[in-house]
């Protein structure tokens, strides 16, 4: 503190001495585009293709430089100012490869993370195969909405779909998300990061993200232009599922700067199994390609991304039904009437869904600082199969679709980062325009959503200011969109024409505690035009036995949300706690309505898209205790979300869930002995006991307990390293439903799941 | 100038795929699923051959308007043959798909339920599938006491005909979807 505040009034004086250097490794090869964190300031440097820095703006006195590279330790020197010589940094080689010091990228390109949650290298391994949600659900206060075992999206603080933004690559992923049963179309195996940002505060991204934002990273470019990436394959139990990846990458020896990456995987599993049976039709069969191709240069870098995602998922044939009468048998049975064996085979009901995504993107460090111009193209195919072929005589449809859409999104952003005089240094900026373009066909049977048109454009700007101990972030962003829907129904079309435009903002204020850690309060605004389903839904969606009614009139939803964040650390303890309040007007639910609706086909119950204020609140905490290679940490989740007016209970809230975990890690030492790690989980899920009386057609499941458990071992034969994972997951083969499946009505849960998984890093 | 120099290459890109993937044009909603739309009863009387039919519509399909029904009047101690037709009149053609069903017997049955059934009258199936299982178009329907009850008839696709008591009638095990189920108020006078 002292110290600091020493250092503080020297910038006054004797700032004007040059640092100039050069950064290598142990073989004193250079290491292009390193990254500098000066300690004290929180400025980034960024080395050239040749590894040298220079930076002309330092004070007299002392500073602590953590230096970082791609595949390499990061390393702390200290540095004494004024310094006559040119530095050299030398980092070593990092064996657990691509560790990119994380902290020195965000705090470069990003605001200060708050309430914010990562999963990153051996953590994304050990789940390797699984879906996206599910990989992130060990998160605090995150969790997932499924619809069975294989369709997941992930869910932040209780809320979820169009509330949840995902980031594929830094572009918002723009796919079918009408329906609960629509699981993000991402590939988390070429991941080496997954961030949850909880709550609005992340404006940059968009202003819609009421629940947070999900980032689905890659591992930063390779540097060696040796051939590089990864084999990986894995082997379940349930399911009896096989998963390959391979990871070919390379740096060009001849063009400086290029590099390219090749990401494909493929994923295969049959009839998943509960303690008691085989689910019916619950295959899946996954196929990914992605290809990065990317120039640095000294001024520019570009990139180009294209990657495919392909499923065909088999939805649990017994929980298609007609009517409210079919449903009714459905929860009375124990188990499902379709007795199931063990097959890969995937029939209808099923859903196959293509998703395209192509980026191309370049950052340009200019004088005035920094400009990155991204477009992204994203095309999304969904087609869903109903159990039975349609009544049509002809042949030929049999073959088709029930619900049959091609959505196409076209987005276009341009993000400064403007360089601070010295002046201002302990200001930041940042700011941007986003446009995208979106049109949607519809082409199946049934029509969840029309055709339609859409544009939207947002701007923001988002300032940083530190000052000692304290941080003050603030941010502005608008956003609009227009959209015209074409329909037709009985004969006759019709078109809307809705428009929507709203400026958000956010303030938080950081006060930092030196080591012991920080405390931040936030508050946020946010809001979602209404989605096309909750505009235009009308009918019945096949198997899911309910009449579903949209509004046009709905309004926009809009958040406020305040968050108290803290994350401290002293000695072996380390506690992290973050308390948030949301209230969303015009919060749009699905809220039953009497009577059912009749129809030829019988009784269907029937729900219409309303809107209410809604009050959220909630804690998501966290305590850590190590202790040498031990490592035990508890976390809890409390959610409490109530109807404004009345305070009654909302429906589909996820319920409070306990876990605690203890973890052995020893490191290895040199490359002869194996490093093993281990931990042991139990989860307790409380029962859902929050509900509005008879909001549902069966009472939300029982509370349960779940444990997993995992062993690792990184071992190396010859110069090869294999990293092994061996992991168990429902170890007791516990029979229960969760309140969070929408299958729950129909069958019980996946049983014991026991997973191999071999990597080899080459 | 910098500036606009970096953005040129993204932009030029940009244009051409965007303009690029804008030929999509096999643009159809084309429905050709049947709605089911209306289930006649036709009783005809054996004994003085005089016909009666009574209907259950749903023209405008769900949501809408409510659906339409007939109260069934029978007399007490007849026999009837009960013929079930089903219609699609969601168009401007009416299109009967009770052939349909009797050419694809074995994925199709229709149920009798409720609590006529066993009390006022008794059903019995006059026709069989491929596999010499029930479908339940053509029945013969006997008024055994005189009484207001409900009547309702079911349309299951794709049922076990094989599970316990299907063939005769029961649908606890019959599984499958629903097509059809039309609630009915009977009177036997």
């Amino acid at each position: 503190m002292f110290w600091l505040f020493c250092s503080s009034l020297l910038f006054a004086q004797h700032c004007k001495h040059h640092l100039v250097g050069q950064v290598r490794n142990t073989e004193d090869e250079p290491l292009p585009f390193s990254y500098m964190l000066i300690a004290n300031t929180q400025e980034v440097l960024q080395a050239d293709s040749l590894g040298q820095f220079h930076y002309h703006h330092l004070c007299n006195g002392q500073y602590s430089v953590h230096v970082s590279s791609v595949g390499y330790q990061t390393a702390v020197f200290e540095l004494i100012m004024p310094q006559k010589d040119p530095i050299l940094y030398v980092l070593k080689p990092d064996s657990t490869q691509n560790q990119l010091s994380v902290e020195v990228k965000a705090s470069f390109r990003q605001t200060f993370p708050l309430a914010s949650e990562q999963i990153k290298g051996y953590d994304i391994d050990k789940k390797s195969g699984q879906p996206l949600a599910e990989m992130l659900s060990g998160m605090n206060g995150v969790t997932a909405l499924t619809t069975g075992a294989t369709i997941q999206k992930p869910v932040i603080h209780g809320l979820h779909s169009s509330r949840v933004l995902i980031l594929n690559y830094g572009v918002r992923h723009e796919a079918q998300q009408w329906g609960s049963e629509h699981a993000p179309e991402i590939d988390p195996s070429q991941a080496q990061k997954i961030t949850v940002l909880k709550g609005a505060s992340a404006l940059r991204y968009g202003g819609d993200a009421i629940a947070g934002v999900v980032l689905v990273a890659p591992p930063p470019m390779p540097q060696n232009s040796r051939l590089g990436g990864f084999l990986s394959a894995g082997a379940a139990s349930n399911g009896r599922m096989g998963t390959t990846i391979l990871q070919l990458q390379k740096a060009s020896a001849r063009i400086k700067g290029l590099s390219w990456r090749i990401h494909g995987s493929a994923k295969r599993s049959g009839n998943l199994n509960t303690p008691k049976y085989f689910l019916g039709n619950t295959g899946l069969s996954e196929k990914n390609i992605s290809f990065a191709l990317n120039k640095a240069g000294k001024k520019h870098q570009t990139e180009v991304f294209y990657s495919l995602f392909n499923t065909q998922i088999g939805i649990l044939s017994s929980a298609h039904i007609g009517n409210l009468t079919d449903l009714k048998e459905a929860i009375n049975r124990l188990q499902p009437l379709d007795t199931a064996q063990f097959s890969y085979k995937i029939n209808n009901p099923r859903q196959d869904v293509t998703h395209h995504f192509l980026k191309l993107s370049n950052r340009a460090n200019l004088k005035k600082g920094q400009l990155e111009t991204v477009y992204a193209f994203q095309l999304n195919q969904r087609q869903e199969y109903d159990k039975h072929r349609p009544r049509g005589s002809s042949p030929a449809s049999f073959a088709r679709p029930s619900v049959d859409l091609e959505l196409f999104t076209h987005l276009w952003e341009a993000v400064f980062i403007p360089k601070i005089s010295q002046k201002y240094k302990n200001w930041y900026l940042q700011t941007g325009l986003q446009s995208w373009l979106q049109y949607n066909f519809a082409m199946g049977r049934q029509s969840i959503v029309p055709d339609y048109w859409q544009y939207n454009h947002a701007a923001f700007v988002s300032t940083r200011y530190v000052y000692d101990n304290w941080e003050v972030e603030a941010g502005l962003r608008w956003d609009m969109r227009r959209v015209r829907t074409f329909q037709s129904k009985n004969d006759s079309s019709f078109s809307y024409n809705l428009f929507y435009q709203k400026p958000i903002g956010n303030l938080v204020v950081k006060r930092s505690l030196q080591q012991l850690g920080y405390i931040a309060l936030s508050y946020s605004r946010a809001w979602r035009p209404p989605t096309m389903n909750e505009l235009f839904s009308d009918g019945v969606h096949h198997g899911s036995a309910a009449y579903e009614k949209g509004d046009v009139n709905l309004k926009v939803e809009q958040a406020h949300n305040m968050s108290l964040d803290c994350a401290l650390q002293k000695g072996k303890l380390s506690l992290n706690v973050s308390c948030f309040w949301n209230n969303i007007q015009n919060f749009v639910y699905l809220k039953p309505t009497f009577p059912a609706v009749l129809t030829i086909r019988g009784a269907f119950p029937a729900f219409a898209h309303t809107q209410t204020n809604a009050i959220m609140r909630g804690v998501d905490a966290e305590i850590g205790i190590e202790h040498n290679e031990w490592h035990y940490r508890i976390q809890g989740a409390y959610l409490k979300v109530t109807e404004q007016s009345t305070g009654n209970y909302l429906v589909g809230i996820m319920p409070n869930q306990l876990s605690h975990q203890m973890t052995y890690t020893k490191e290895r030492e040199g490359k002869k002995l194996c490093m093993l790690s281990g931990s042991i989980k139990q989860t307790l899920v409380a029962a859902q006991n929050l509900v509005p009386p008879n909001s549902d057609y069966a009472a939300p499941p029982a509370a349960f307990m779940l444990l997993e458990a995992d062993l690792g071992c990184f071992f190396w034969v010859g110069h090869q390293e294999f990293k092994l994972n061996l992991s168990v997951q429902n170890m007791l083969n516990t029979t229960y439903r969760n309140y969070m499946n929408r299958l729950r009505y129909y069958a019980d849960e996946t049983g014991r799941n026991i997973c191999l998984r071999l990597k080899v890093p080459f | 100038m910098l500036k606009l120099k970096s953005i040129i290459p993204v932009a030029l890109l940009a244009v051409v795929i965007s303009f690029g993937s804008c030929k999509k044009d096999e643009h159809n909603h084309g429905s050709d699923q049947e709605n089911l739309t209306t289930l006649k009863l036709i009783f005809k009387n054996k004994a003085s051959g005089v016909e009666q039919t009574f209907v259950y519509a749903d023209k405008d399909g769900v949501g809408g308007n409510n659906p339409t029904q007939d109260p069934i009047i029978l007399a007490d101690g007849a026999n009837y043959d009960l013929t079930l037709q089903v219609l699609d009149e969601s168009g401007t053609t009416a299109k009967d798909i009770t052939p349909e069903i009797i050419t694809k017997g074995e994925e199709h049955q229709f149920f009798f339920t409720n609590s006529s059934i066993g009390t006022l009258v008794n059903v019995k199936y006059e026709d069989k599938d491929a596999k010499n299982n029930p479908i339940g178009v053509k029945n013969t329907l006997t008024s055994i006491r005189a009484g207001k009850g409900k009547f309702r008839v079911s349309l299951r696709h794709e049922p076990n005909k094989s599970a316990a008591g299907v063939k005769d009638g029961q649908i606890a095990n019959a599984g499958g979807e629903t097509d059809i189920e039309a609630d009915f108020d009977i009177s036997v006078l």
